[in-house]
């Protein structure tokens, strides 16, 4: 009997197998199937949403069945708080990516099939309670991102795949060394998540730091942490609009919370251990990545690297290990997924039309565009944190969480210095492009459409309402990170 | 059970490969008519054959032939395994365009021959049997790679495998007689029971283990004796070269599997330590050679010597799981090798080429060509879901388990290395623009090949259980290996000192 977990992680596969059957001859049906599977799957998550429960931190929805019995591997999803937002992130952006890349002309079936399994892999990534289950869904992401970067993308996008490919594979192998360890160390043989966590006090301490950077290998490559970042900027820059989307909305986020989800509480004595140097790492992503941002003078780019830098205020919220730091860490981890896929898709919006990313090459739209140019700055003003806006609630929680922590103060000192260069190269960004004398080049640019007002105004929708209300996104978590930490106090002596 | 029956599978291949080499002198050699005979009359042997395979010595192994031959898991398994590649390699040859105007039936006959011998090596109790059988896959192995007479390459390629096989056969040879100038015996029983006799003689028995090392070294291709496989594979006609990437392998790894993981647990003189040296220098060496390639064969040719490699993970970690993960090992390799290879097979009937560069855009010329060739590319890179991915699991987990987690940490960092060359494969078939829009033809046979391997690929990766079951009880446990010493003492035992 398949449970509903199960459902909406195959239900895009089953989409994406629906539309190889489709003739090629109809790119319009290919395009319907793909935005009602993943439709179908988003809906269902907010089924899922409605009927939780979140005064507990119990996974529910538990599915759990002898997978392969000779390793005692389990095929076992289930969510909790944390893994349920994502899983609702993740199947929003894919939608709104889909529906973003219905201009996609080129080999349009591969796409979308790619484009679902890639969703299913993800989903995967979220529900998954056996450690070996969340391996294989880790691993399958990475093919079908390769062909959407390697085909879709722009110039330099056989390099880029590539790239990307080698790196998050050359961190995960040590990740499957980790698992190894821990499936080892462990009686009985498991992979199974909840038993690890029943063991994880027995563990010793120098076994935990061994195991502890295997899994920091491969997650810090995904996040990107500095200094495996290298492979970001390319990939971001040189993939389709919808895809840099779903890498920044949705992928990054597979990294922190493997953290999270993993390294933290299966291992809590290397995590009590390696926190300050997960904090410095943290706020030399803050900086360096700012810094990045402010000398990109190519749109895409920059958001690219303010994605380095976003996800530094979630991992210096999480090397907090209080309950406010992992508030902001997880809500910075949806409030950068909804606000950054907006920027993503924004980018697209003016490079279809413009061909250039480049930010001297504009000026003065303004007037020309007010919509897009309306939408855009809400969008920058979400990312550089003012108030009232998404972003700036779960910075500031990081901030906070991190600030508790005596040894941190000059590292948080140092990475408020983060904030102020981001809403530098922002507001210099939007003054370069949609202020001053307008730029009489772009004479017959059109302003948004409808499709890429329905991809993009649910999330400008949701990044004011998050500002407003965070609670909508923290009372469901809030059972969960308060359990997590939890966790980490427990082995103490 | 007698030795009769259990030697049947032997005879019955001896029998049709005569059969075969008879058939052209009863027909004009070059007919259509001979060669759908041939064809069918290797089918027909191989189907026999596969319905005389005993299922004998599968709890307790049997030896049978004067203690020769033995019976059990390793020998049932392989057995099967050899049987596979045969009809796989059949059924690619048929098809196969450069083979127009020769007559097969001799070349099938060879084939049966070859696996004919396969069978022996894996069933080899005995030192002199393994010679015998190692012999009777070189010989036929030689002649195919040099079947296309009148190209040059393949006979140059028959030349090269003939003279490192002769070589290496020497080295064999002499190891075998210095051992028995040790223990008084050629029988692997007697090595088993002999091992203080080898620690005692220590010197002499590292030489004869060296010897018996290189050899076994050439014949599975472990650098540095794999010089020979790239220019063999790219010379062969490409079945033969699929079956070269299958069969010595499979000999070898029976012989190794024999020799050092079961007769020789108690006294392995540090050729443990030697293998798995041998199995890092292989998977590295191979997969950074691997990188700068641009034919194809070449390619999988390095890639059969780097997976090699893998496998001895298993092999060095013996006891039950590695000997497990050995078998699992060597049964999803055939079904992804030999997938890629028919792949490799149809493609250059197709473009006359094995080059890279005419790869380019297959996605779109050969839709479903270049989707299992993807398949089959995962696999052998070891992503999941794949079989292949499930397959180094294994081996890795039998690894770490033993405590070699050095060997295991670089044989996952080469399985990234390997990745980068599998995926030139994949970009030139995807993101490259064809050089030709004409869709390539795809003939049944390849049709039935490619959907059978594909299938268990990717059914191995995904219900795994049934792969682990199999290999696990295949295993023979090893308080089952002390009892065939007590019954084998009936039969007549070769020479005791």
């Amino acid at each position: 009997m398949m449970g509903v977990l199960s459902l909406i992680t195959f239900l895009p596969l089953l989409g994406g197998i629906l539309i190889l059957l489709v003739p090629k001859e109809k790119p319009q049906l290919v395009r319907v199937v793909a935005a009602a599977s993943s439709g179908a799957a988003f809906i269902a998550s907010l089924w899922l949403w409605a009927n939780f429960n979140s005064g507990t931190s119990d996974f529910q929805y538990v599915e759990k069945f002898n997978w392969i019995p000779t390793f005692n591997i389990h095929y076992f999803m289930g969510v909790d708080g944390l893994s349920l937002m994502l899983l609702i992130l993740t199947t929003l952006l894919t939608l709104l990516s889909i529906i973003m890349s219905f201009n996609i002309e080129l080999r349009i079936k591969e796409y979308f099939f790619f484009f679902l399994l890639l969703e299913t892999a993800m989903l995967g990534v979220f529900v998954s309670l056996d450690l070996f289950l969340f391996y294989v869904f880790w691993e399958l992401t990475l093919v079908p991102m390769y062909f959407l970067i390697g085909i879709w993308g722009g110039p330099k996008k056989e390099y880029a795949a590539i790239k990307f490919f080698l790196f998050t594979l050359f961190g995960s192998v040590f990740m499957l060394i980790a698992l190894l360890a821990l499936y080892f160390n462990s009686a009985p043989h498991t992979f199974d998540y909840l038993e690890l966590l029943k063991q994880s006090p027995t563990l010793a301490k120098s076994l935990q730091l061994w195991i502890f950077l295997g899994l920091y290998l491969g997650f810090a490559v995904k996040i990107p942490a500095f200094p495996f970042h290298t492979w970001l900027p390319l990939a971001h820059v040189e993939a389709p609009t919808a895809v840099s989307v779903i890498l920044a909305g949705v992928l990054l986020k597979m990294g922190t919370y493997g953290i999270l989800r993993f390294s933290f509480p299966l291992l809590p004595l290397a995590a009590q251990r390696l926190a300050y140097a997960i904090a410095v790492v943290a706020a030399i992503n803050i900086v360096y990545g700012a810094f990045c941002s402010l000398a990109q003078t190519d749109i895409k780019r920059m958001i690219a690297y303010s994605s380095v830098n976003h996800m530094g205020y979630a991992l210096l919220g999480m090397a907090s290990l209080n309950v406010i730091g992992f508030n902001g860490a997880a809500l910075q981890m949806i409030n950068h997924g909804i606000i950054t896929g907006a920027l993503f898709m924004l980018v697209g919006v003016i490079y279809d039309r413009a061909h250039t990313r480049d930010v001297n090459a504009f000026g003065g739209l303004g007037t020309k565009l007010p919509v897009y140019t309306g939408i855009m700055t809400l969008a920058c003003f979400a990312s550089l944190g003012l108030p009232l806006l998404s972003g700036f609630v779960s910075e500031f929680l990081c901030f906070l969480g991190s600030f508790q922590v005596v040894q941190y103060r000059y590292l948080t000192l140092i990475s408020l210095l983060g904030i102020l260069i981001t809403a530098a190269f922002f507001l210099i960004m939007i003054k370069k492009v949609f202020l001053g004398p307008f730029n009489t080049k772009w004479e017959n640019l059109k302003d948004m459409d409808a499709r890429e007002l329905i991809a993009t105004v649910p999330l400008c929708v949701l990044m004011i309402l998050f500002g407003i209300l965070p609670s909508i996104l923290l009372s469901p978590m809030n059972a969960t990170l308060t359990h997590l930490v939890d966790l980490l106090k427990l082995p103490q002596p | 059970m007698s030795s009769l029956k259990l030697l049947a599978p032997t005879l019955a291949l001896s029998a049709f490969a005569f059969a075969l080499f008879g058939l052209d002198t009863f027909k004009n050699r070059l007919s259509a008519s001979a060669r759908t005979s041939g064809f069918w009359v290797t089918l027909i042997g191989l189907a026999v054959t596969a319905a005389l395979v005993p299922w004998a010595g599968l709890d307790i192994p049997v030896s049978y032939g004067r203690g020769m031959l033995i019976a059990d898991g390793l020998s049932f398994f392989l057995t099967w395994i050899a049987l596979m590649t045969t009809f796989l390699v059949v059924l690619m040859s048929e098809f196969d365009r450069t083979f127009e105007g020769l007559s097969l039936s001799v070349y099938y006959g060879l084939l049966l021959l070859a696996a004919t011998g396969l069978i022996l090596v894996v069933s080899a109790n005995d030192f002199l049997m393994i010679f015998l059988g190692i012999e009777l896959v070189g010989v036929p192995g030689f002649i195919l790679t040099a079947y296309l007479r009148h190209v040059e390459k393949s006979s140059e390629a028959g030349i090269k495998f003939f003279l490192i096989g002769a070589f290496s056969s020497a080295m064999l040879a002499y190891g075998i007689s210095l051992l028995y100038g040790i223990t008084g015996s050629t029988s692997l029983t007697s090595l088993q029971n002999g091992a203080a006799l080898l620690q005692d003689k220590a010197p002499l028995a590292l030489v004869a283990i060296f010897f018996i090392l290189v050899s076994f070294g050439f014949k599975i291709a472990l650098v540095p004796f794999h010089m020979w496989v790239p220019d063999a594979f790219e010379g062969a006609p490409t079945p033969i070269a699929a079956f070269l990437s299958v069969a010595p392998k499979v000999a070898g790894v029976a012989i190794a599997l024999r020799v050092f993981t079961i007769d020789m647990a108690g006294s392995s003189l540090g050729s443990i330590h030697v293998l798995a040296i041998l199995a890092a220098l292989t998977m590295t060496v191979a997969n950074l050679i691997g990188l700068r390639q641009t034919n194809v064969v070449r390619l999988l040719a390095y890639s059969s010597i780097a997976h090699m490699g893998y496998l001895l993970l298993g092999l060095v970690a013996g006891g039950a799981a590695g000997i497990a993960s050995v078998y699992l090992y060597a049964g999803v390799y055939l079904f992804m090798n030999l997938g890629a290879f028919s792949v490799v097979v149809c493609l250059s009937n197709a473009l006359q080429s094995n080059d890279l560069s005419a790869y380019a855009g297959l996605g779109k010329r050969a839709p479903f060509l270049s989707a299992v060739f993807v398949l089959f590319l995962l696999s052998l890179a070891g992503l999941p879901p794949t079989a292949g991915f499930i397959a180094k699991f294994y081996v890795f987990t039998a690894a770490y388990n033993a405590g070699w987690l050095w060997l295991v940490l670089i044989a996952t960092v080469n399985s990234v290395i390997s990745v980068g060359y599998y995926f030139k494969i994949l970009r030139a078939m995807y993101f490259a623009a064809p050089v030709s829009e004409t869709p390539v033809p795809v003939n049944v046979a390849t049709r039935l090949i490619l959907a059978g391997t594909a299938f268990a690929t990717l059914f191995l990766g995904i219900i795994p259980q049934y792969g682990f079951a199999v290999t696990d009880k295949l295993v023979n446990k090893p308080a089952a290996v002390d009892a065939v010493v007590t019954s084998s003492a009936t039969v007549q035992s070769p020479v005791v000192p």
